[in-house]
């Protein structure tokens, strides 16, 4: 049986008889025999969400762990309603036996008698007796910690049982076990429907002989009506026909409806009333590429759109034809439930959409009972029976209805927020600098390469999305404009609306956007406890570790940016073992405040150009510098002219070498960065420019390459590195490699490097003059063999670290965490 | 204003001023952006957003909801939608 113990009651603090009832509801969750137990919390009091959640994190799988959303109260008899009934279909929707509310009356919450009146057993536990009689009156089952309550409760009018399971665990949880096992044993049976139901059938043909052999036998249990287009309803049947004019009008006036869905284009305007008149599909194809393109036909962009809901980015990107595609998205989701004609179908949509995908689905049965039967479950029982069952109890409730009514838009958005896991789950790739503003940066290299490798090959189950942060309206939009144009796809005019967002999704914060992560800090709190698991990158950690290098303030945003990922997310994955050991120390230092544990993880960055969109055309000087190049050993920088990146001490060091008539160029690839003035005015005016000094401030990736084939070595003299990407690019153009002695460029270049130390102009022109004597004899440390990977390795492996959970490091929950 | 915004973003002390803003608010990111480019502001509302099937009335921030909590208001508010 699935239990569901809702504890909106230890949401209000951490008072004793919170704990108490805390306890119990662990407790049951250990002990919990023979049944499955759900915990459900109210997004109404968020304050110890992320507390209690990590409470039962030992016990129950992530996604047993839920918050369901009602709107605010308003004062109102009518929203106080709404809630009742929002609630009350969550619970509905997840298919509950039974909710159980310990101590729910020991705070403020709302009042019981609505679930009760739903037919759903309601219990609560500890702590009632000074509550009124008339509050508990709803609850099928009252439990007690106390003899003397239990009492009192008794005596009191129309109370249900009440049962004293003692204050002691783990006996009294065993009690409340037995107690709710007894309730479950003797619940009446559901009656059947006094009267028949009437079933429109709806299909674009008559039925053929096996549909109507099926149709007859349903014929015991239903008064069926065909439901065809005009020319083919005219040719009649044996049961009462319709077009599919009438049905239009008319749909409200059957029970049940069910749909009959092909991959012809005559099912094509079948499946326009399916959106319209919510039904039951009986899908005989998973293809409805045809069915969908009759549904379109016409508008093209409609099409595109109908592609793009259903299969994602993937699905506009080349030539692919739509037959390639199921294309049914869309007929499933409207569907109340889906029945098919053999499992293979139930398994393809675990294959296209993930696994679960048709879990509530029904194979056609081989008799009409077991027929019925499974209709009769799907349209009472399903999640989307559920929702429609809510849409109309709540239109109910009356005025006449408007959207532009406050209270129903509060409704629908706590609606939408309750809504079970979809399949595919989104992966939400943050991508909000680059929608911005693409600052051409290392950073926003790998977020473009990581992200096109993520599109081109989604992980299984999911669906990629890329998002931004929307600092006007303070939540994050689909990024879809942005991903159409840097995809090189088509856009079929999407909109970038705000993100929606499912239990089990994953939201991978892929950009480094410090002011938008900050800002976004309860958001992102507000979707962690709704299941959506949190990641973010980590590029490095040198704005902390080396603030001298970065502009006034930036260490402070940085620090901001650092404390709100540690605090919110479940892990950060940094892209190399050197920063997560960084940030491993500085987390020690600064341990974050949060209730459970954060891993930490790494990945290594990808270096094939071809794939990160790279940028094409040669310098005007290009043949100049280059003969320049093949005259002399060139030693090669590449990266944005700023303090940390050694460019000073490298010069320094060739002026040195050129004193001493040591025959070498440097050539620095690199825009102009901040807090250089001095260094950028040096370069300019320096004497050896453009015979032995060359700067590339705006060198295209074709160029790079160029450069990378023609020079000696490749010169790393930075003071401190996330990654070192040119190391790889280097050596993959077997490039020797000079480079500093640091942790992350020995993880990266390992023993195909030669390394240096110190920080002084005299120990870099030492190790430089050494390198060239060994390059002249031949015997140079080569770089070729060093290991790197393509992007779509480095993104596989990204995705490894976020959707596999596997921490190299942890940082420890603190006992004050929320 | 196209020079100006060139000459911020190569200028250190600029730097210094400008994008701590930008840091702070995000939001102005898009239109600096735009306005670099010699873009008209983007549009507030994007037909985009309109629903293809509605011609009834839809709330303010309606653009701002998501797409899910759309169709549940659409939902709830569809004159004569059939109850089972």
């Amino acid at each position: 049986m699935r239990i569901v113990i809702d504890l909106q009651s230890c949401q209000h603090g951490d008072s004793a008889p919170a704990r108490a009832s805390l306890a119990l509801a662990q407790q049951m969750v250990r002990c919990a025999d023979g049944h499955t137990p759900w915990i459900a919390f109210s997004n109404r009091f968020p304050a110890r969400l992320a507390v209690l959640r990590a409470a039962f994190a030992p016990l129950l799988p992530a996604d047993r762990i839920l918050v369901y959303d009602t709107p605010a109260p308003d004062g109102s008899a009518r929203v106080a309603r709404m809630i009742e009934l929002i609630r009350d279909n969550f619970f509905a929707a997840l298919g509950a036996d039974l909710v159980f509310a310990p101590g729910l009356f020991d705070g403020p919450g709302a009042p019981v008698g609505s679930m009760a009146a739903a037919g759903r057993p309601f219990l609560t536990a500890a702590g009632v007796a000074h509550e009124s009689a008339s509050v508990t009156a709803g609850a099928d089952l009252l439990l007690t910690a106390s003899p003397a309550i239990a009492a009192g409760l008794r005596a009191a009018p129309a109370a249900g049982r009440v049962v004293d399971i003692g204050a002691s665990l783990p006996q009294s949880a065993q009690a409340a076990w037995e107690a709710i096992g007894q309730l479950l044993r003797e619940r009446p049976v559901a009656q059947a429907p006094a009267t028949r139901p009437t079933l429109a059938y709806v299909s674009p043909l008559l039925p053929q002989a096996d549909a109507q052999e099926r149709l007859a036998g349903l014929a015991a249990f239903y008064d069926i009506h065909l439901v065809a287009p005009a020319a083919v309803a005219a040719a009649g049947a044996g049961f009462p026909l319709h077009d599919l004019a009438w049905f239009d009008h008319n749909a409200a006036r059957f029970d049940r409806i069910v749909y009959q869905a092909a991959n012809s284009a005559a099912h094509g305007e079948v499946l326009r009333l399916l959106a319209r008149h919510p039904g039951i599909v009986e899908l005989q194809d998973f293809f409805l590429g045809a069915a969908v393109q009759a549904q379109h036909e016409g508008v093209p962009q409609d099409l595109r759109k109908a592609l793009f809901y259903a299969h994602g980015y993937g699905a506009l990107a080349g030539h692919a034809a739509t037959d390639s595609y199921p294309l049914n998205k869309a007929v499933l989701d409207a569907a109340i439930g889906v029945i098919v004609h053999s499992p293979v179908l139930a398994r393809l949509a675990d294959d296209w959409y993930g696994a679960g995908s048709s879990a509530h689905w029904r194979v056609l049965p081989p008799t009409a009972r077991d027929h019925a039967d499974a209709i009769e479950a799907l349209a009472t029982a399903s999640p989307a029976a559920h929702y429609q069952a809510l849409l109309g109890a709540i239109r109910a409730l009356g005025p006449a209805p408007d959207a532009r009514d406050p209270a129903l838009v509060a409704a629908a958005q706590a609606i939408a927020a309750n809504q079970p896991p979809a399949r595919p789950r989104q992966l939400l790739v943050d991508v909000s600098s680059m929608v911005q503003l693409d600052m051409k940066t290392g950073i926003s290299r790998v977020v473009r390469s990581i992200l096109l490798s993520l599109l081109a090959a989604p992980p299984s189950g999911y669906r990629i999305e890329p998002v931004y942060a929307d600092g006007a309206t303070g939540r994050y939009r689909y990024a879809r404009r942005f991903t159409f144009a840097l995809a090189g796809i088509e856009d079929p005019g999407m909109e970038d609306a705000p993100i929606g967002h499912r239990p089990g999704d994953v939201f991978l914060g892929l950009d480094l956007a410090p002011g938008a992560t900050t800002q976004n800090a309860a958001l992102l709190a507000e979707m962690r406890s709704h299941g959506i698991a949190l990641h973010f990158v980590v590029y490095d950690m040198l704005p902390l570790l080396q603030p001298e290098a970065f502009a006034y303030g930036s260490s402070a945003w940085f620090q901001r940016h650092i404390e709100t990922i540690a605090r919110e997310a479940d892990s950060l994955v940094c892209i190399s073992r050197a920063v997560a050991d960084e940030l491993a120390g500085w987390l020690a230092a600064h341990p974050p405040q949060r209730a459970a544990p954060l891993g930490i993880g790494y990945f290594h960055l990808g270096a094939d150009l071809a794939a990160s969109a790279p940028s094409t055309g040669l310098a005007a000087n290009a043949d100049q510098l280059f003969e320049r190049v093949a005259a002399r050993p060139t030693l090669l920088m590449v990266g944005t002219v700023e303090p940390r990146k050694g460019h000073e001490q490298a010069l320094a060091a060739c002026e040195l070498l050129w004193s001493r008539k040591v025959d070498v160029n440097l050539v620095i690839v690199g825009k102009p960065g901040w807090l250089v003035e001095r260094l950028i005015r040096k370069i300019e005016k320096h004497p050896r420019l453009g015979e032995n000094l060359f700067w590339l401030p705006d060198a295209s990736d074709e160029m790079l390459t160029r450069l990378y084939e023609s020079c000696a070595a490749l010169l790393a003299a930075s003071k401190g590195e996330g990654f070192g990407l040119p190391l790889i690019e280097a050596a993959r153009h077997g490039l020797p490699v000079i480079a500093r002695d640091l942790p992350v460029f020995r993880e990266v270049g390992g023993e195909h490097a030669c390394y240096f130390g110190g920080g002084d102009a005299a120990a870099l022109a030492a190790a430089i003059g050494d390198w060239l004597s060994l390059h002249a004899a031949g015997q140079a440390p080569q770089s070729s063999a060093m290991p790197w990977l393509s992007w779509a390795q480095s993104a596989r492996q990204l995705v490894a670290a976020v959707l596999d959970g596997e921490s190299y490091r942890s940082v420890a929950a603190q006992a004050a965490g929320r | 204003m196209k020079g100006l915004l060139r000459r911020i973003k190569h200028s250190s002390w600029a730097r210094r001023i400008v994008f701590p803003l930008l840091e702070r608010f995000p939001q102005l990111q898009g239109p600096l952006r735009r306005l670099s480019e010699g873009a008209a502001p983007a549009r507030t509302v994007p037909v985009a957003a309109m629903p293809a099937d509605w011609s009834g009335p839809l709330p303010a921030d309606y653009a701002n909801l998501p797409e899910a909590a759309r169709k549940v208001l659409l939902d709830l508010a569809r004159p004569g939608t059939p109850e089972r």
